[in-house]
Protein backbone atom coordinates (compact mmCIF):
# COMPACT_ATOMS: atom_id res chain seq x y z
CA UNK A 1 0.00 0.00 0.00
CA UNK A 2 2.88 2.18 0.43
CA UNK A 3 4.36 1.86 -2.68
CA UNK A 4 1.01 3.24 -4.15
CA UNK A 5 0.75 5.91 -1.90
CA UNK A 6 4.27 6.77 -2.92
CA UNK A 7 3.64 6.34 -6.84
CA UNK A 8 0.51 8.66 -6.35
CA UNK A 9 2.26 11.07 -4.18
CA UNK A 10 4.75 11.38 -7.54
CA UNK A 11 1.71 11.22 -9.69
CA UNK A 12 0.43 14.59 -7.94
CA UNK A 13 3.48 16.24 -9.33
CA UNK A 14 2.78 15.87 -12.79
CA UNK A 15 -0.48 17.74 -11.77
CA UNK A 16 1.75 20.37 -10.28
CA UNK A 17 2.81 20.57 -13.43
CA UNK A 18 -0.14 20.83 -15.67
CA UNK A 19 -1.48 23.36 -13.24
CA UNK A 20 2.15 25.48 -14.13
CA UNK A 21 3.70 25.41 -10.87
CA UNK A 22 6.96 23.38 -11.04
CA UNK A 23 7.97 21.22 -8.43
CA UNK A 24 10.75 18.09 -8.05
CA UNK A 25 10.34 15.10 -6.76
CA UNK A 26 12.69 12.26 -6.24
CA UNK A 27 10.68 9.40 -7.06
CA UNK A 28 12.84 6.33 -8.95
CA UNK A 29 13.58 3.31 -8.65
CA UNK A 30 16.45 1.47 -7.47
CA UNK A 31 18.94 -0.23 -10.07
CA UNK A 32 20.01 -3.70 -8.13
CA UNK A 33 22.18 -4.16 -10.72
CA UNK A 34 24.79 -1.59 -11.86
CA UNK A 35 25.83 -2.06 -15.47
CA UNK A 36 29.41 -1.75 -14.90
CA UNK A 37 29.82 -4.39 -12.60
CA UNK A 38 27.92 -7.42 -14.26
CA UNK A 39 28.19 -8.89 -17.61
CA UNK A 40 24.43 -8.62 -18.69
CA UNK A 41 22.58 -7.76 -22.10
CA UNK A 42 21.00 -4.54 -21.91
CA UNK A 43 17.94 -6.45 -22.74
CA UNK A 44 17.89 -8.37 -19.76
CA UNK A 45 18.76 -5.66 -17.35
CA UNK A 46 15.30 -4.27 -16.90
CA UNK A 47 14.16 -7.91 -15.91
CA UNK A 48 16.73 -8.77 -13.81
CA UNK A 49 15.87 -5.23 -11.81
CA UNK A 50 12.30 -6.12 -11.32
CA UNK A 51 13.93 -9.67 -10.20
CA UNK A 52 15.66 -7.94 -6.95
CA UNK A 53 12.82 -5.38 -6.95
CA UNK A 54 10.24 -7.83 -6.12
CA UNK A 55 12.40 -10.08 -3.70
CA UNK A 56 13.03 -7.00 -2.12
CA UNK A 57 9.76 -6.05 -1.62
CA UNK A 58 8.70 -9.87 -0.11
CA UNK A 59 11.38 -8.89 2.53
CA UNK A 60 14.32 -11.27 0.79
CA UNK A 61 17.48 -9.26 0.44
CA UNK A 62 20.44 -11.53 -0.70
CA UNK A 63 23.65 -11.04 -1.54
CA UNK A 64 24.60 -10.74 -4.77
CA UNK A 65 27.76 -12.52 -6.06
CA UNK A 66 30.61 -10.57 -7.80
CA UNK A 67 30.59 -12.61 -10.79
CA UNK A 68 27.84 -11.30 -12.19
CA UNK A 69 26.59 -13.16 -15.87
CA UNK A 70 23.37 -13.04 -17.58
CA UNK A 71 23.81 -12.75 -20.92
CA UNK A 72 22.12 -14.27 -24.51
CA UNK A 73 23.77 -16.91 -26.16
CA UNK A 74 23.38 -18.89 -29.59
CA UNK A 75 22.44 -21.86 -27.26
CA UNK A 76 20.96 -23.36 -31.10
CA UNK A 77 23.76 -23.37 -32.61
CA UNK A 78 25.59 -26.35 -30.05
CA UNK A 79 23.96 -29.89 -30.07
CA UNK A 80 23.75 -30.15 -26.25
CA UNK A 81 21.80 -26.76 -25.63
CA UNK A 82 19.62 -26.66 -28.41
CA UNK A 83 16.73 -27.04 -27.53
CA UNK A 84 17.46 -25.42 -23.96
CA UNK A 85 15.62 -22.01 -23.63
CA UNK A 86 17.91 -20.92 -20.79
CA UNK A 87 21.17 -22.55 -18.80
CA UNK A 88 22.16 -21.72 -15.49
CA UNK A 89 26.22 -22.02 -13.78
CA UNK A 90 25.29 -21.08 -10.37
CA UNK A 91 23.10 -23.47 -8.81
CA UNK A 92 24.38 -23.70 -5.23
CA UNK A 93 27.41 -21.69 -5.64
CA UNK A 94 26.77 -18.68 -3.72
CA UNK A 95 29.93 -16.75 -5.35
CA UNK A 96 28.24 -16.68 -8.99
CA UNK A 97 25.81 -16.12 -11.24
CA UNK A 98 26.42 -17.62 -14.49
CA UNK A 99 23.48 -17.59 -17.02
CA UNK A 100 22.63 -17.43 -21.08
CA UNK A 101 19.51 -17.41 -22.72
CA UNK A 102 18.79 -18.50 -25.99
CA UNK A 103 18.70 -15.66 -28.01
CA UNK A 104 16.29 -17.58 -30.24
CA UNK A 105 14.10 -18.92 -27.35
CA UNK A 106 13.80 -15.32 -26.34
CA UNK A 107 12.94 -13.53 -29.38
CA UNK A 108 10.00 -15.99 -29.91
CA UNK A 109 8.37 -15.77 -26.46
CA UNK A 110 5.69 -13.78 -25.05
CA UNK A 111 5.69 -10.66 -22.53
CA UNK A 112 4.93 -13.42 -19.56
CA UNK A 113 7.80 -16.30 -20.82
CA UNK A 114 10.42 -13.73 -20.74
CA UNK A 115 9.96 -13.02 -17.09
CA UNK A 116 9.24 -16.60 -16.46
CA UNK A 117 12.62 -17.17 -17.90
CA UNK A 118 14.64 -14.57 -16.68
CA UNK A 119 13.19 -14.94 -12.91
CA UNK A 120 13.39 -18.83 -13.23
CA UNK A 121 16.60 -19.01 -13.89
CA UNK A 122 17.63 -16.25 -10.94
CA UNK A 123 15.95 -18.37 -8.86
CA UNK A 124 18.60 -21.18 -9.53
CA UNK A 125 21.43 -19.07 -9.46
CA UNK A 126 20.58 -16.33 -6.70
CA UNK A 127 18.16 -18.80 -4.86
CA UNK A 128 19.47 -22.06 -5.62
CA UNK A 129 15.90 -23.13 -6.06
CA UNK A 130 16.12 -26.63 -8.34
CA UNK A 131 13.85 -27.13 -11.04
CA UNK A 132 10.38 -28.92 -10.02
CA UNK A 133 8.58 -32.05 -11.52
CA UNK A 134 7.05 -31.81 -14.76
CA UNK A 135 3.85 -32.48 -13.45
CA UNK A 136 0.26 -30.81 -13.84
CA UNK A 137 0.38 -29.67 -10.18
CA UNK A 138 3.40 -27.15 -11.31
CA UNK A 139 2.36 -26.17 -14.25
CA UNK A 140 2.21 -22.19 -14.34
CA UNK A 141 5.13 -22.43 -11.55
CA UNK A 142 8.09 -20.13 -11.90
CA UNK A 143 10.41 -23.34 -11.40
CA UNK A 144 8.50 -25.36 -13.26
CA UNK A 145 10.87 -26.34 -16.10
CA UNK A 146 9.68 -26.43 -20.06
CA UNK A 147 8.81 -22.47 -19.94
CA UNK A 148 8.01 -23.06 -23.70
CA UNK A 149 4.72 -24.42 -22.47
CA UNK A 150 4.00 -21.18 -21.06
CA UNK A 151 3.00 -19.39 -24.33
CA UNK A 152 -0.35 -19.25 -23.42
CA UNK A 153 0.26 -18.19 -20.09
CA UNK A 154 -0.47 -14.13 -19.54
CA UNK A 155 1.55 -11.92 -17.13
CA UNK A 156 -1.19 -11.85 -14.44
CA UNK A 157 -0.50 -15.61 -14.51
CA UNK A 158 3.37 -14.86 -14.08
CA UNK A 159 2.70 -12.48 -11.22
CA UNK A 160 0.39 -14.62 -9.18
CA UNK A 161 3.35 -17.52 -9.53
CA UNK A 162 6.16 -15.53 -8.74
CA UNK A 163 4.44 -14.15 -5.50
CA UNK A 164 3.71 -17.53 -4.47
CA UNK A 165 7.16 -18.87 -5.35
CA UNK A 166 8.16 -15.50 -3.18
CA UNK A 167 6.28 -15.54 -0.29
CA UNK A 168 6.68 -19.69 0.69
CA UNK A 169 10.92 -18.98 0.66
CA UNK A 170 10.31 -15.74 2.94
CA UNK B 1 -13.85 25.74 -54.14
CA UNK B 2 -17.17 27.38 -54.53
CA UNK B 3 -18.48 25.10 -52.10
CA UNK B 4 -15.67 26.13 -49.52
CA UNK B 5 -17.37 29.72 -49.98
CA UNK B 6 -20.61 28.44 -49.84
CA UNK B 7 -19.73 26.60 -46.89
CA UNK B 8 -17.84 29.93 -45.28
CA UNK B 9 -20.94 32.27 -46.19
CA UNK B 10 -23.14 29.69 -44.26
CA UNK B 11 -20.75 29.74 -41.07
CA UNK B 12 -21.15 33.76 -41.04
CA UNK B 13 -25.36 33.36 -42.08
CA UNK B 14 -25.37 31.39 -38.62
CA UNK B 15 -22.97 32.80 -36.66
CA UNK B 16 -24.82 36.19 -36.99
CA UNK B 17 -27.74 34.46 -35.67
CA UNK B 18 -26.34 35.09 -32.50
CA UNK B 19 -27.54 32.84 -29.73
CA UNK B 20 -30.39 32.27 -32.05
CA UNK B 21 -31.45 28.56 -32.15
CA UNK B 22 -30.65 27.92 -36.09
CA UNK B 23 -34.72 26.98 -37.50
CA UNK B 24 -35.56 23.99 -39.67
CA UNK B 25 -36.57 27.77 -41.81
CA UNK B 26 -33.00 29.03 -41.67
CA UNK B 27 -31.88 25.40 -42.66
CA UNK B 28 -34.37 25.52 -45.88
CA UNK B 29 -33.20 29.00 -46.79
CA UNK B 30 -29.46 28.08 -46.92
CA UNK B 31 -30.43 24.63 -48.78
CA UNK B 32 -31.70 26.37 -51.08
CA UNK B 33 -29.22 28.71 -51.83
CA UNK B 34 -26.66 25.55 -51.92
CA UNK B 35 -28.97 23.73 -54.04
CA UNK B 36 -28.84 26.80 -56.69
CA UNK B 37 -24.45 26.54 -56.67
CA UNK B 38 -24.48 22.65 -56.41
CA UNK B 39 -26.74 21.57 -58.95
CA UNK B 40 -24.64 20.52 -62.41
CA UNK B 41 -21.20 21.21 -61.20
CA UNK B 42 -18.28 18.40 -60.89
CA UNK B 43 -17.58 18.22 -56.90
CA UNK B 44 -15.10 15.36 -57.96
CA UNK B 45 -13.28 15.38 -60.83
CA UNK B 46 -11.35 12.60 -60.07
CA UNK B 47 -14.59 10.43 -59.80
CA UNK B 48 -16.56 12.44 -62.02
CA UNK B 49 -19.62 13.01 -59.34
CA UNK B 50 -21.70 15.66 -59.94
CA UNK B 51 -23.86 18.13 -57.88
CA UNK B 52 -27.27 17.03 -58.66
CA UNK B 53 -29.27 19.43 -55.69
CA UNK B 54 -29.40 20.28 -51.97
CA UNK B 55 -32.88 19.89 -50.46
CA UNK B 56 -33.59 20.09 -46.37
CA UNK B 57 -35.70 17.89 -44.28
CA UNK B 58 -36.40 19.78 -40.88
CA UNK B 59 -33.22 20.59 -39.85
CA UNK B 60 -31.10 18.17 -42.23
CA UNK B 61 -29.23 18.91 -44.85
CA UNK B 62 -28.98 16.60 -47.61
CA UNK B 63 -26.88 16.70 -50.61
CA UNK B 64 -27.18 14.94 -53.96
CA UNK B 65 -25.16 13.26 -56.11
CA UNK B 66 -25.46 11.72 -59.49
CA UNK B 67 -22.58 9.37 -59.73
CA UNK B 68 -20.63 7.75 -62.64
CA UNK B 69 -21.73 3.70 -63.96
CA UNK B 70 -18.84 2.82 -62.65
CA UNK B 71 -18.78 4.12 -59.23
CA UNK B 72 -19.68 2.42 -56.49
CA UNK B 73 -19.59 3.45 -53.20
CA UNK B 74 -17.14 1.95 -50.41
CA UNK B 75 -18.29 -0.03 -47.78
CA UNK B 76 -17.07 2.11 -44.80
CA UNK B 77 -18.48 5.51 -46.76
CA UNK B 78 -19.87 6.86 -44.05
CA UNK B 79 -16.49 6.35 -42.25
CA UNK B 80 -14.66 7.48 -44.41
CA UNK B 81 -16.75 11.13 -44.81
CA UNK B 82 -17.61 11.34 -41.32
CA UNK B 83 -13.98 11.23 -41.01
CA UNK B 84 -13.35 13.86 -44.04
CA UNK B 85 -15.68 16.29 -42.57
CA UNK B 86 -14.30 16.64 -38.83
CA UNK B 87 -10.54 16.52 -40.17
CA UNK B 88 -11.48 19.24 -42.42
CA UNK B 89 -12.60 21.76 -39.97
CA UNK B 90 -15.84 21.87 -41.63
CA UNK B 91 -18.53 20.27 -38.98
CA UNK B 92 -18.69 23.37 -36.33
CA UNK B 93 -21.63 24.79 -38.02
CA UNK B 94 -23.24 21.07 -37.95
CA UNK B 95 -22.86 20.99 -34.32
CA UNK B 96 -23.14 24.12 -33.56
CA UNK B 97 -26.84 24.61 -35.23
CA UNK B 98 -27.94 20.83 -34.64
CA UNK B 99 -27.76 20.04 -38.08
CA UNK B 100 -27.96 16.52 -39.70
CA UNK B 101 -26.26 15.69 -42.65
CA UNK B 102 -27.03 13.24 -45.79
CA UNK B 103 -25.57 12.55 -48.89
CA UNK B 104 -28.19 10.73 -51.43
CA UNK B 105 -25.63 8.95 -54.19
CA UNK B 106 -27.80 8.38 -57.76
CA UNK B 107 -26.91 6.16 -60.77
CA UNK B 108 -29.07 7.09 -63.88
CA UNK B 109 -31.99 8.46 -61.58
CA UNK B 110 -31.42 5.81 -59.63
CA UNK B 111 -30.57 6.50 -55.63
CA UNK B 112 -28.15 3.69 -54.60
CA UNK B 113 -26.56 4.78 -51.51
CA UNK B 114 -27.62 7.05 -48.57
CA UNK B 115 -25.27 8.09 -45.96
CA UNK B 116 -26.77 9.51 -42.90
CA UNK B 117 -24.52 11.34 -40.36
CA UNK B 118 -26.20 12.92 -37.34
CA UNK B 119 -24.57 16.60 -35.93
CA UNK B 120 -23.33 14.44 -33.15
CA UNK B 121 -20.89 12.23 -34.50
CA UNK B 122 -19.83 15.46 -36.14
CA UNK B 123 -19.32 16.62 -32.66
CA UNK B 124 -17.08 13.76 -31.56
CA UNK B 125 -15.61 10.22 -33.30
CA UNK B 126 -13.00 8.13 -32.35
CA UNK B 127 -10.33 7.81 -35.16
CA UNK B 128 -7.89 4.70 -35.80
CA UNK B 129 -6.36 2.80 -32.72
CA UNK B 130 -2.58 4.06 -31.85
CA UNK B 131 -1.01 1.23 -31.05
CA UNK B 132 1.53 2.16 -27.61
CA UNK B 133 2.95 -0.56 -26.77
CA UNK B 134 6.62 -0.04 -28.19
CA UNK B 135 6.11 3.87 -27.18
CA UNK B 136 9.82 4.13 -24.59
CA UNK B 137 7.33 5.75 -21.75
CA UNK B 138 4.78 2.96 -22.03
CA UNK B 139 7.48 0.63 -19.84
CA UNK B 140 6.66 -1.97 -21.81
CA UNK B 141 2.98 -2.43 -20.97
CA UNK B 142 0.84 -3.81 -23.83
CA UNK B 143 -2.10 -1.56 -24.80
CA UNK B 144 -3.07 0.89 -27.44
CA UNK B 145 -6.71 3.14 -27.38
CA UNK B 146 -8.02 5.27 -29.98
CA UNK B 147 -7.83 9.12 -30.66
CA UNK B 148 -10.30 11.31 -31.79
CA UNK B 149 -10.96 12.46 -34.71
CA UNK B 150 -9.63 16.16 -35.40
CA UNK B 151 -7.67 16.13 -32.12
CA UNK B 152 -4.13 17.00 -32.69
CA UNK B 153 -1.76 13.90 -31.25
CA UNK B 154 1.14 15.27 -29.41
CA UNK B 155 4.07 13.69 -27.48
CA UNK B 156 3.75 13.81 -23.71
CA UNK B 157 6.15 16.86 -22.29
CA UNK B 158 6.35 15.00 -18.98
CA UNK B 159 8.68 12.32 -17.76
CA UNK B 160 5.89 9.74 -17.43
CA UNK B 161 3.14 11.35 -20.00
CA UNK B 162 3.00 8.87 -22.90
CA UNK B 163 0.86 11.18 -25.32
CA UNK B 164 -1.90 14.11 -25.39
CA UNK B 165 -4.82 14.72 -27.16
CA UNK B 166 -5.22 18.24 -27.90
CA UNK B 167 -8.61 19.48 -28.70
CA UNK B 168 -9.56 23.60 -28.66
CA UNK B 169 -10.28 23.53 -25.09
CA UNK B 170 -10.06 20.16 -23.77
CA UNK B 171 -7.21 17.51 -23.68
CA UNK B 172 -6.61 14.31 -22.75
CA UNK B 173 -3.67 12.39 -21.70
CA UNK B 174 -2.20 8.76 -20.64
CA UNK B 175 0.30 8.23 -17.57
CA UNK B 176 2.44 5.44 -17.08
CA UNK B 177 4.90 5.46 -14.20
CA UNK B 178 6.28 2.34 -12.71
CA UNK B 179 5.56 1.48 -9.16
CA UNK B 180 7.81 -0.61 -6.93
CA UNK B 181 6.07 -4.26 -7.54
CA UNK B 182 3.43 -6.37 -9.61
CA UNK B 183 0.01 -6.44 -8.45
CA UNK B 184 -2.10 -8.84 -10.23
CA UNK B 185 -5.67 -8.33 -11.67
CA UNK B 186 -7.14 -9.81 -8.66
CA UNK B 187 -4.86 -7.92 -5.86
CA UNK B 188 -6.21 -4.83 -7.64
CA UNK B 189 -9.56 -5.42 -7.52
CA UNK B 190 -9.10 -6.50 -3.62
CA UNK B 191 -7.48 -2.96 -3.43
CA UNK B 192 -10.34 -1.48 -5.04
CA UNK B 193 -12.77 -2.80 -3.07
CA UNK B 194 -11.69 -1.69 0.23
CA UNK B 195 -13.23 2.01 0.20
CA UNK B 196 -10.74 2.99 2.84
CA UNK B 197 -7.64 2.42 0.85
CA UNK B 198 -9.32 3.67 -2.55
CA UNK B 199 -9.89 7.10 -0.45
CA UNK B 200 -6.42 7.02 1.02
CA UNK B 201 -5.22 6.99 -2.34
CA UNK B 202 -7.10 9.41 -3.63
CA UNK B 203 -6.13 11.76 -0.82
CA UNK B 204 -2.75 11.29 -1.81
CA UNK B 205 -3.67 11.86 -5.73
CA UNK B 206 -5.11 14.64 -5.21
CA UNK B 207 -2.77 16.15 -2.32
CA UNK B 208 -1.16 18.94 -4.89
CA UNK B 209 -2.27 22.36 -4.83
CA UNK B 210 -5.36 23.31 -6.68
CA UNK B 211 -6.87 19.90 -7.31
CA UNK B 212 -10.10 19.23 -5.31
CA UNK B 213 -11.64 15.72 -6.08
CA UNK B 214 -14.77 14.36 -5.93
CA UNK B 215 -16.22 11.12 -5.09
CA UNK B 216 -15.70 7.73 -6.57
CA UNK B 217 -16.61 4.73 -8.84
CA UNK B 218 -15.25 1.19 -9.58
CA UNK B 219 -15.32 0.98 -13.30
CA UNK B 220 -14.17 -2.36 -15.64
CA UNK B 221 -12.49 -1.52 -18.47
CA UNK B 222 -11.06 -4.70 -20.71
CA UNK B 223 -11.65 -6.56 -17.19
CA UNK B 224 -9.26 -4.79 -15.26
CA UNK B 225 -10.63 -2.65 -12.55
CA UNK B 226 -10.01 1.10 -12.82
CA UNK B 227 -11.33 4.22 -10.13
CA UNK B 228 -12.95 7.20 -11.79
CA UNK B 229 -12.92 10.25 -10.11
CA UNK B 230 -13.82 13.60 -11.01
CA UNK B 231 -12.97 17.20 -9.80
CA UNK B 232 -11.85 21.09 -10.37
CA UNK B 233 -8.33 22.02 -10.85
CA UNK B 234 -7.54 25.16 -10.32
CA UNK B 235 -5.08 27.20 -12.63
CA UNK B 236 -3.84 31.12 -12.72
CA UNK B 237 -2.26 32.71 -15.95
CA UNK B 238 -1.43 36.05 -16.28
CA UNK B 239 -3.20 37.06 -13.03
CA UNK B 240 -6.10 35.33 -13.98
CA UNK B 241 -7.79 32.42 -12.01
CA UNK B 242 -9.45 29.66 -14.50
CA UNK B 243 -11.06 26.63 -13.14
CA UNK B 244 -10.83 23.44 -15.30
CA UNK B 245 -12.66 20.16 -14.80
CA UNK B 246 -10.89 16.76 -14.39
CA UNK B 247 -11.97 13.66 -14.91
CA UNK B 248 -9.73 10.52 -13.97
CA UNK B 249 -9.34 7.12 -14.83
CA UNK B 250 -6.71 5.05 -12.62
CA UNK B 251 -5.60 1.88 -11.58
CA UNK B 252 -2.89 -0.27 -11.25
CA UNK B 253 -1.72 -2.90 -14.54
CA UNK B 254 1.06 -5.27 -13.89
CA UNK B 255 3.73 -3.07 -11.85
CA UNK B 256 3.26 0.44 -13.52
CA UNK B 257 0.32 3.13 -12.28
CA UNK B 258 -1.67 3.89 -15.33
CA UNK B 259 -4.42 6.87 -15.55
CA UNK B 260 -5.99 9.02 -18.22
CA UNK B 261 -6.82 12.34 -17.23
CA UNK B 262 -9.36 14.46 -19.13
CA UNK B 263 -9.40 18.36 -18.44
CA UNK B 264 -10.95 21.14 -19.98
CA UNK B 265 -11.05 25.23 -18.96
CA UNK B 266 -14.18 26.33 -20.46
CA UNK B 267 -18.02 25.43 -19.77
CA UNK B 268 -18.07 22.35 -21.69
CA UNK B 269 -17.85 19.35 -19.50
CA UNK B 270 -15.66 16.36 -21.88
CA UNK B 271 -16.91 13.56 -19.89
CA UNK B 272 -18.63 12.04 -22.51
CA UNK B 273 -16.11 12.22 -24.74
CA UNK B 274 -13.39 11.47 -22.69
CA UNK B 275 -14.90 8.39 -21.85
CA UNK B 276 -15.31 7.40 -25.08
CA UNK B 277 -11.34 7.51 -25.64
CA UNK B 278 -10.69 5.51 -22.20
CA UNK B 279 -13.45 2.90 -23.17
CA UNK B 280 -11.65 2.37 -26.51
CA UNK B 281 -8.57 0.96 -24.46
CA UNK B 282 -7.76 -2.29 -25.29
CA UNK B 283 -5.43 -3.95 -22.62
CA UNK B 284 -3.04 -6.57 -25.47
CA UNK B 285 -2.43 -10.28 -24.18
CA UNK B 286 -4.29 -10.52 -21.58
CA UNK B 287 -6.95 -13.37 -22.63
CA UNK B 288 -6.75 -16.25 -22.88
Amino acid sequence: MIYLIKAFSSTAVILVMLVGLIRQHGYSSKNYVKTQEYETSKELKPYIDKFFRDLNSHGIYPAIPTKFIMKFSSLDSHKSTSHVHGLSFGFEDDDKVEIYINKNSWNSFNKAQKHYIVYHELSHDILNLDDLNDSIENYGRIMFPYISRYNGLKMNDFIENMKHLFKSIK
Amino acid sequence: MKLKLIFTFFIIFCLSLTAQEISADDVKEFSSKLNDQIIGTIVDPSTGIKGRGVISIGKKIIFQYDVPNEWYPFDDIKEVVTRNLIESGNTKIYVYGKIDIAYYYFKNDRLIKMVNIDWEDLNFSLGDYIELTNHPKSNGLEFKLKSPLGWEIKEGDGPHIVKKFVSDDAMYLIFINEIEQFYSSKEVVDLFSNDADVRELLEAFGNSSGLTLSNYKIFTIENHPFIYTHGTLKKERMGYEMNGKVHFWISFIEDQLVYFMGSSYSDNDYYTEFFKITNSLKLLNQYY
